[in-house]
This record gives structure tokens, sequence and C-alpha cells, in this order.
């Protein structure tokens, strides 16, 4: 399937929090209860519509493995976007986040999109409150959202922010280019930076990040 | 395009469900003044407008994108109409926008379309099953279980306990003192039994109020006498065991068999956790069985008992407490009053009848208050009289809106008393089961407190490629962790007389000729197909020592056929060539179990801490907690593996063989990746203590420990070493791979840390888990 941008968007958060399941659900739109470990990382893609551009989502679903991370940040590089979930009856996994953010933060593209997602809100043991995760999200300059992988509630949307998100900063930075600099140079087809001024980069199919490892 | 009729919308509780909706489109339909409209669904936009009328009126005009369309609704009893529900964010109330148009093909093309692009179709609503499987899982140990005369003992109980257990262990056996108390205990029995009495002399032993009564008077009761317990025949047992904490029980699952004890929350009348002992915890469960007694008034001393038991730490046995008291006030919420008028519907759903709907709509009718019977009444005189159908949806449109109002109120007095339930100990009667440890300040957890200085935990931001350059070039990173010393018994041959030169020669003559004589069957056994090579394989194996027909008999045998005290020492080449050529299925869990015992007579036995006694710790509560969550997520479809902990052995030993593993080599511990491991040794060797001597050798001796050390320098390594490998053998392949950004960070980490097991067939794992364990030698 043809497509006119490509954005990496990282999943994580900790382990068994749903990550898995709410990419399922979002490119699938299954769920699936026997699903296993997610051991590295894994992936899926999806293409969606935005103002009348095919976008193509590439999701990075990662594992939660706190020893896999002197792997997985090779994983961030060059993701646009983050999906940072945790599980709202577990406040251990929210408190984790602040951890996950500083990886971004550390690996990621300065400018990423990041959705931090309270997954499981159909469980009636809930523990977190929107009023903190909001909080949270707030103060890091992140969107909030709350999803249930289980009967898909809100895990469209989320994704479909980020992307919506990303495309508007690509968008802005297009427009003002065409004004300056050359108008008709630019490949349909392409990778996405953020932060990087010089990102009319070549037609490739996977994103830059890549090209460094 | 597609145009119209749009019959109107109705707003619904966020909480709606789907046999609501025939009830929705039914009122819809009725109080429907159609307009002609122009609906269009594509590029993820949905939207309709007044076909006519060029200045669309708001309420017949609608835009949205599609993700915000939670249904698609198409009536199986009105097939020329569809509905859709749009909800903008999780707590607003949904639209239920109503369509019609005499082309069923068109309304079908219609429905396929939307539900196509919303991705509708599994949605879960109110009424059906949700996640209600979610358990939360700790690992205890379980100290003793034993019969008490109240539900609500002491806060002391459990410090009581465990220090009499204590002074009983140092005394051994002192008949006097037990005297004592079973003196005191008969006395509190007695008069205990007299309030129970009263209990069912007063009949109301099912009525809430009296029942608080009492209630009260046990409290006052056992603030009395402390010691409403017998202590003399208290000891502990020390049993570890998996502690499951579901929507609605308590679960206590026996780690060595197939015991379960499994107790309801309504069972449940009070959970402590020790004050001395603050790693302790405990709780009382009512014991049906005794309970039937009691109302037949035989015996009622011992209607309760109390479960007690000890974790790893302070901290873990804090959690315990905190899930448990979160999963009770989440069982005590109440149905909300939406969930009658869902009931409602599913009935008048299955039935087709005029009359019994009717009827059951009276019957809902019959329980509501008088002021809305009275509002029902007023609404049906506004009706003109109309057939049978139109009263009954409207009367379903009536009550739909009260109980969507007594939904509101319900949820806005809840949310405004979250505050105040949060702060108290609970107290209410409606929670007389309550749990008496404080209640937790949410407000605790802030971010404040979270560690700053947890950045220094990551690597430095060196460049991949030059760490693993490093790592590879130094060697110095490849860490040479602790392994368990041992005296290397090797035979040194011994020349020294020209009868030892004669034996040793001797010696290896003979070994060239099993040699000769294996490498002979395996090139016969090439030349045959696989149905004639399979039986002879076996004797490949009896050929090298292996008691093949013992070892076949044996498939779940978890104890020694006979004693092998004459092992037969094989050359690793021998091993080595009989492996890579085939090692049949029925057999290889006593292939594998051969291959150690070969390994242990040539280098002597290492390991000294024997599984069972590592079985019967606690392993630390990270790692605990690490492996219980991986436990159903390791082949999940695998027959073995995919009942539940409670249910069948296979998760149990998985956890068991971990868990032992991770009390082993606590550098390691447990990694994800390890289950899968395991998970492929127990379905060749199910008896846990073998699969653990394969994994130990495995990780030890085969030197597969490395690649799950923290720093995960190992991995990167041979991650490094399999982009130059592929370079250098499969240039094509390397360059087509690189092209594509696709190096083996993205896909060695799982065929590394499983074996291949998460991604490949069994079959192919078990021959790499084969050779791996044979390279060795």
């Amino acid at each position: 399937m043809s497509y006119d941008y490509l954005f990496k968007i990282v999943l994580v958060g900790d382990c068994g929090v749903g990550k898995t399941q709410i990419r399922n659900r979002y490119t699938l739109d299954e769920f699936n209860p026997q699903s296993k470990s997610t051991i590295g990382v894994e992936f899926a893609f999806k293409t969606v519509n935005i103002d009348g551009n095919e976008v193509k989502g590439q999701i990075w679903d990662t594992s939660g493995e706190e020893r896999y991370r002197a792997i997985t940040s090779a994983y961030y590089r060059g993701s646009v976007g983050a999906v940072l979930v945790y599980d709202v009856t577990k406040p251990k996994t929210f408190e984790a986040l602040e951890n996950w953010a500083s990886q971004l933060r550390q690996y990621a593209d300065e400018n990423i999109v990041v959705c931090v997602v309270g997954n499981k809100i159909d469980l009636p043991t809930r523990e977190v409150s929107t009023a903190e995760a909001e909080r949270f999200a707030r103060g890091n300059g992140f969107f909030y959202m709350e999803t249930s992988a289980l009967d898909g509630t809100g895990v469209e949307s989320a994704f479909r922010q980020v992307m919506k998100k990303i495309f508007e900063i690509v968008d802005s930075r297009q427009q003002a280019r065409k004004k300056t600099v050359r108008a008709g140079s630019i490949g349909k087809t392409r990778s996405i930076k953020l932060t990087d001024a010089d990102d009319v980069a070549e037609p490739s199919k996977f994103s830059s990040c890549c090209k460094q490892m | 395009m597609f145009e119209l009729d749009f019959m109107g919308l109705a707003v619904l509780d966020p909480e709606f469900s789907r046999p609501m909706l025939p009830w929705v489109v039914r009122e819809v339909i009725f109080r429907a003044e159609p307009h002609k409209v122009n609906l269009s669904v594509d590029n993820d936009q949905v939207k309709f407008q007044d076909a006519n009328d060029s200045s669309p009126k708001v309420e017949n005009s609608f835009q949205s994108d599609g993700y915000k369309i939670k249904d698609v609704y198409h009536p199986a009893h009105e097939p020329t109409s569809f509905a859709f529900v749009t909800r903008e964010a999780a707590s607003t109330p949904c639209s239920c926008y109503v369509f019609k148009n005499e082309s069923v093909e068109l309304v079908e093309q219609i429905v396929k379309k939307l539900k196509h692009e919303i991705g509708s179709g599994k949605r879960k609503r109110l009424g059906e099953t949700s996640g209600e499987s979610e358990v939360i899982s700790y690992e205890v140990l379980l100290l003793n279980k034993t019969p008490i005369y109240t539900e609500k003992p002491s806060q002391d109980i459990i410090d009581n306990l465990i220090e009499q257990s204590k002074s009983q262990s140092a005394t051994s056996t002192r008949p006097e003192s037990a005297n004592g108390t079973n003196e005191f205990s008969v006395d509190i029995s007695t008069r205990n039994r007299g309030l129970i009495s009263s209990d069912i002399s007063t009949g109301v032993s099912d009525d809430r109020a009296g029942r608080s009564v009492i209630e009260n008077k046990r409290k006052e009761f056992t603030r009395q006498r402390s010691h409403s317990y017998d202590t003399s025949n208290y000891k502990h047992e020390n049993k570890t065991k998996i502690f499951q904490i579901g929507i609605d029980r308590l679960t206590v699952i026996d780690t060595d068999g197939p015991g379960v004890i499994d107790v309801k929350f309504t069972r449940v009348s009070r959970c402590v956790q020790g004050v001395k002992h603050p790693n302790s915890f405990g709780f009382v469960a009512r014991d049906p069985r005794k309970r039937a007694q009691v109302n037949g008034n035989t015996g009622g001393q011992m209607e309760f008992y109390f479960y007690i038991f000890e974790c790893f730490d302070e901290q873990t046995c804090e959690d315990i407490m905190g899930a448990i008291k979160q999963a009770f006030s989440a069982s005590m919420r109440p149905i909300t009053p939406l969930h009658t008028f869902h009931r409602l519907c599913v009935r008048l759903n299955h039935t087709q009848d005029l009359n019994q709907r009717l009827s059951l709509v009276s019957g809902v009718i019959e329980q509501i208050s008088e002021g809305e019977k009275f509002y029902i009444d007023q609404k049906l005189k506004s009706l003109t009289p109309g057939s049978g159908t139109e009263r009954l949806v409207f009367q379903v449109s009536v009550l739909r809106e009260i109980f969507e109002v007594k939904n509101r109120e319900m949820q806005l007095s809840m949310s405004s008393s979250k505050k105040v339930e949060q702060n108290s100990v609970i107290s209410d009667e409606r929670r007389t089961n309550g749990l008496s440890t404080p209640v937790r300040d949410l407000e605790e957890v802030s971010f404040e407190s979270n560690d700053i200085d947890s950045v220094q935990h990551f690597s430095p931001a060196k460049s991949l490629r030059q760490q693993i350059y490093e790592s590879v070039s130094s060697n110095a990173t490849v860490s040479n962790s602790p392994r368990p010393s041992y005296k290397d018994k090797e035979i040194k041959k011994d020349l020294s007389t020209p009868d030892s030169i004669r034996n040793s020669l001797h010696q290896i003559e003979e070994e060239n000729a099993l040699l000769e004589r294996i490498k002979q069957r395996i090139s016969e056994l090439e030349k045959m197909s696989p149905e004639e090579a399979g039986p002879l394989q076996q004797k490949l194996w009896a050929d090298l020592g292996l008691d093949t027909v013992a070892a076949e008999s044996k498939v779940n045998g978890a104890g020694e056929g006979r004693k092998n005290e004459t092992v037969k020492l094989i050359p690793p080449g021998v091993i080595h060539a009989a492996t890579s050529h085939a090692v049949p299925e029925e057999i290889r869990g006593e292939v594998w179990k051969f291959l150690i015992k070969q390994r242990e007579h040539r280098h002597g036995v290492k390991f000294t801490s024997s599984f069972k006694t590592l079985i019967n710790q606690l392993a630390p509560p990270g790692q605990a907690h690490s492996i219980l969550i991986d436990l159903c997520r390791t082949f999940p479809k695998h027959r073995q593996f995919r009942e539940s902990l409670a249910q069948s052995s296979g998760q149990k030993s998985l956890y068991n063989v971990l868990k032992a593993y991770c009390l082993l080599d606590d550098e390691v511990g447990y990694c994800q990746g390890l289950s899968f491991v395991v998970g492929l040794i127990l379905i060749y060797l199910p008896a846990e203590e073998d699969a653990f001597a394969v994994l130990r050798h495995l990780m030890f001796e085969c030197n597969m420990r490395r690649f799950y050390m923290p720093d995960m320098a190992a991995l990167q390594e041979a991650m490094y070493q399999l982009s130059r490998l592929l370079a250098e053998l499969e240039p094509t392949l390397y360059e087509f791979l690189e092209s594509h950004c696709v190096t083996p960070v993205l896909y060695l980490t799982p065929w590394f840390l499983t074996l291949f097991a998460s991604n490949f067939p069994m079959s192919f794992s078990s021959r790499v888990l084969d050779k791996w364990q044979s390279l060795t030698e």
C-alpha cells in the first residue's frame, strides 16, 4: 500500500500494562487473551488518512522488561511519536512513567509527540485517578487518554491524536520551507524527523533512525 | 453519498448496552419527523446534511471523525433502518442517530461501510463479562490455618500466634502450659455458643438490621476478650503458596500439588497485618460447612479459620494488603440502576409476544417509586390512544429516561462520597466485611517522591555500535561471573607404567571403535527414509549407554527407574556426532539427562543447593512478580501451559523451576525470555527437578547465562558478531537487510533469549537445545 508519510511510533511502559493488546486492538481490532510476552520488539502498521494524506504509522511495540533497556534504547532512535502506557489499576506502573519519559527524552527525537495512556479502564479495581494522570501528562507536555484494549475504548483516538499532532508539526514546517526554499523538490514518500531542519530525506522504506545502527 | 431519511436522534447514558438499542431505535422511529439527508462516509469522516436545505438546521446536520462512532446497529426487526452511536469522550453522554431507507441492500451497504470505517464489531458493553479473569498474584509462605471462635479477632492475633509458635518450638512440648490455654479457650467457646443461640432465637440470622446488632455485641465481646483463639496447638507449616487476589475472591494455591484454597470475599470477615511482625498477614474466613452446623445448633465453636501468611518483606505485605483492599472495595460497588433497564431489554428481546412484553414492563414499573409511577401515568395520558406496540415502546422509553436519571444521580453521589470513604476506616454497616488495615490515602502517591537520580541507572549515551565494539575489543566487559568452583576430576591419564600405557591404549582403541561404529550407523541412517530411521535412532543412543527402554517407559517418570551407578564415559566427539545426527522425539528428555550425567561424570557435581530446598524459599518480590505475570504469557496456546495456575500443574512447574533458578543465581535472577526456555524443557521433561537440572546445565555449563546478565553485553556482542558473519558469509542477504535497515537488534533478542522458542516451531527450538548442550562437551 502506498503512503505519503511514515511515522515511527514507539509503545513503551512497564511489563503487563497491555502494550501488545493496545497494538493489536489498534492495528487488527482484536483482543487476544492468549498473547505471549514481548521479547525485544515487535512491529505493526496502520495507515490512516489525515487531511487527505495517507499516513502510515509504524508501531514499535517494545518489551517492558527492565533489563532490556540496554537494547531498547536503540528502538527509540528516530521515533517521532510515543505512546506511554500504564495500568490504571496498578499505581506502580504509573509511578514508572517518569523513568520511561526520561528514557524517551534521552534517546528519542527531542520534539517527540507523547501520549500517556491509562489502560484497563474496564476493570473495576481502578487506583490511579484521571486527575492525577492528567496532571502528570500536562506537566510534561504530553497528551492524556484512557483506554481499554479489551473493549476498544480510546485506543483509536490515542493514536490518531499523536499522528495528527506529528502531521501538524511536519506540515507547518513544510509550509514554511515551501515559502523560503525550493518548492517542488520534496519527494512525497519520506521518513520524518521533527527537530532537524534537514529532514528532506531521500525516499526510504524505513525511518531514518535505523541508518545509524 | 447516500440519500436517506434521518429519523432523529436519542441521547443515551454512556453506560448504554446493546440490548437497549432495538428499543431506542423503536422509540426514535415512533416519534420521528423524517428529513431527507445526504450521508457520506469516507476518509475517516462521517457526515450528513439536509438534502433540500442549503442552509441546514443544526440538528439535521452532523460531522464527526469516524473513531468517535462507538457502535453501528442494524436492527433485525426493522431491516430498512439503521443507527449509529457516537461519543465525544469516555464519560459524556452518547447520541444515537437513526436513519431509514426503503432499500435493504442500500442500508446493508452503508452499515458495512460504517463498520469498516470504525472497525467495530467486537466492542463489549455493560452486561457482558469484562476482564474478570484479571488476578494479582504474590508468593507467600502459608504459616498455618487455625480455627478461631470469632470473626473479628483483635489486631494482635498475628503477633500472638507467631510468638506462641516460637516459644513452643523453643521448649518443644509443655503440657502444663497447653492445659492453661485450653481452659481459657473452652471458656470462650461456651460463651460464644451462647451468643450464637441468641442469634437463632431472635430469628434474625438473615435480617441485616438484626445482624448488625449481633455484630456489635460480638465486637464488644471480642474487645473484652482478646484471646478468642486457641494457640495451644499452633505451629508453623512453612509452605510456599501462590496467593491470588481476584475480583471477588482470595485464592491460595499449592506450589507442590493440586491443592487450592478458594475463599470468596463474602466469607472473609477480617484481614490483618502483624504489628510486631509486619511481614506477616492473615485473614479470617467463615467455614461454610461449619456454618450449616451452627444453624442446626450442633457444636458451633469452630466457625472460623484464621489463615496466617508470611511475605518476603514488609513492603510486599503492605502491597498485598493494599491489593486486597482495592479488590474488596471494587467488589462492593453496587450494581448501577441502569443495569435494571439493561436486564429488562434483554428479556424483552427474548420474546416476540406483545402481552408477555407488556407484563415484563409492568413488572418493572411495579418496583419503582410512587413518584416515578405517577410520572409514567402522566406521560401516558399525553399519549393519544394507539396500538399496544406503540404503548409498549412509549413505556420503555419513559423507563429508560427514569433509569438514566437514577444512574446519573447515583454516580454524582458516589463521586462526592468517594473522598470521605477514602479517609475513613470502613465502618458503615454495608461494609461489615471491611478490612481493618488503615485505608491507604491515594493522595500519597505523588511524583515528587520519585527518584530523580534514576536517570543515572541508564547507560551513557554512547553509540550502540561503539558500545558493542568496546565490549568485543576489550573482552573485559564480557562478564566473567563467578562460576561455581569445582574440582576438575578429569581423568588424568597415568602413563608411568607399561601396564597403564597398555590400559590407556586399550581405552583409546575402544573409544575409536565406538566412534567408528556410531559414525557408520549414522551414515547408514542418513540413507534411510525418516520412517525407517526412527526406531534405529533410538538404538544409536542405546549403543552409547542410554537405557532407552527405561527412558521410554518413564516418559513422565520423576524418579530414577534404576540406579545407574556405572555411567560409561563417552568421548565428547561421539556424543556430539550422535546429537548432531538426531535426537528422537520420544527420548529427547532422557537424552538431555544423559548429557548432563556424562558431563557430571567427567567434571564432578558442582551444585550443592538442592531443588527441594530452593522451592521452599521465598523469591525476592520483584522477581516473583515478573515470573508470575509471565506464566500465562508463555506458550499460551500449548496444552501444557494454557490452563491457569489454580487449574493445572503446567504453569506451576514453570513457576517452580523459574523461581528455584532465580534463587540459585541471584546475579541473573529472572529475565524475560527464560520462561520460554524452561517451558521448552518442561515439554520434554515434565518432572520439575529434571527440568531444573537441564536449565542449570544450560545456563552454567553451556554458558547461556551470560546473555541474561543485567547489562546485556553478551547479547549485544552476539548481535555484532551476527552482522559481521552475515556480511562475510551471506553478503547479498546482508546488503539486502542493511538497505532496509533490518539489523540484528530488531530480531536477535527473542531468538537468543528464548532459544528461538517464541518465534519458531517447537521442533526447531528443541534441536537448538540439543546442539547447544552437546557443543560444550
